[in-house]
């Protein structure tokens, strides 16, 4: 069995549901994008990463500058 | 009913002769009104001895929602596609529930027509926790849950596609979601998306990561399209 999952075609017209295993070509095409589909991932999580150190940077810098927890929430969401 | 050979009933059994015959009143006594054609619908009519005529129906109107399909699935399935969307709606919408089996970092994912190019769909969108705007370096539209979550994912997507039969012009629509395993790890979004293709969607698929084999609706998720008519 390829590891690859089913694909479920729902047909508006008929309303028809055929569950199929994926063509060679799909597979094809999946795997050839998967390199570039990883560094995607890659590069948005650690830009999510740097956006919450940041924050927490922040936090921490405002904290000591003396304003209270709910004062440095309101500016760092 | 048996009718009676006696009393009113014999005088009603005895007006009504034809099939698709109907019982009316012209304001003194009970009169007949014969069926009309095929497709015609009763309607009120005040110049009528009956108060009633048979006319034309209406076309059915025009700005309201009417489902096109709805699925649950019932296997666990890698993705699951919409297919042969009519074209003849001002617009349409989808909803999404779905549940990922896999651990590790998954999305809703989304792609119109299974177009796959790089560069084709944008999201500017408004999140909370995980969410940022997607770039435009994307091979489909994405709603991260973010990562290190186990699995379990829920996910919930409604989405409008404005001028979906255009077959000259990008299209653009409107996108609003939720998704998470726990309070502490919900996200929420809503945003605007783009797709630079100018062919009429007439597919719409969904995946929790295009990029790995592994990935998996789970089985239960539902899916739902409907149409502006």
């Amino acid at each position: 069995m390829s590891e690859f999952g089913k694909i479920v075609e729902v047909n508006c017209e008929t309303g028809e549901q055929i569950y199929r295993d994926p063509t060679p070509a799909e597979i094809a095409a999946a795997e050839a994008a998967r390199p570039a589909e990883e560094a995607a991932r890659a590069e948005r999580q650690a830009a999510i990463a740097a956006a919450e150190a940041a924050k927490e940077s922040a936090r921490t810098k405002l904290a000591a500058l003396g304003l209270t927890e709910a004062e440095v929430a309101a500016l760092v969401k | 009913m048996s009718i009676s050979s006696s009393s009113s009933s014999y005088a009603v059994a005895s007006l009504l002769t034809t099939k698709g015959d109907i019982l009316t009143h012209n304001g003194t006594t009970l009169a007949r009104v014969g069926v009309g054609t095929n497709g015609q619908a009763l309607t009120a009519n005040s110049g009528q001895v009956s108060g009633v005529s048979w006319s034309a129906a209406p076309a059915g109107g025009s700005n309201y929602y009417v489902p096109i399909a709805y699925t649950t699935i019932t296997a666990n399935t890698a993705t699951v596609s919409i297919e042969n969307i009519p074209n003849s709606y001002k617009a349409i919408g989808i909803v999404a529930m779905a549940k990922d089996t896999t651990s590790g970092s998954r999305d809703i994912q989304i792609r119109f027509n299974s177009a796959t190019t790089a560069y084709s769909y944008v999201v500017r969108n408004q999140g909370y926790v995980d969410q940022n705007s997607q770039g435009n370096s994307e091979s489909k539209i994405l709603f991260e849950f973010g990562s290190g979550q186990g699995n379990g994912h829920r996910g919930y997507i409604h989405m409008l596609i404005n001028q979906y039969a255009d077959t000259s012009n990008n299209k653009h629509g409107l996108v609003v979601g939720g998704g998470g395993q726990s309070v502490v790890r919900d996200v929420i979004y809503h945003g605007h998306y783009y797709w630079s293709g100018t062919d009429e969607i007439s597919s719409v698929q969904f995946c929790m990561d295009f990029s790995s084999a592994a990935a998996r609706i789970e089985s239960g998720s539902k899916f739902y399209i409907y149409g502006l008519k």
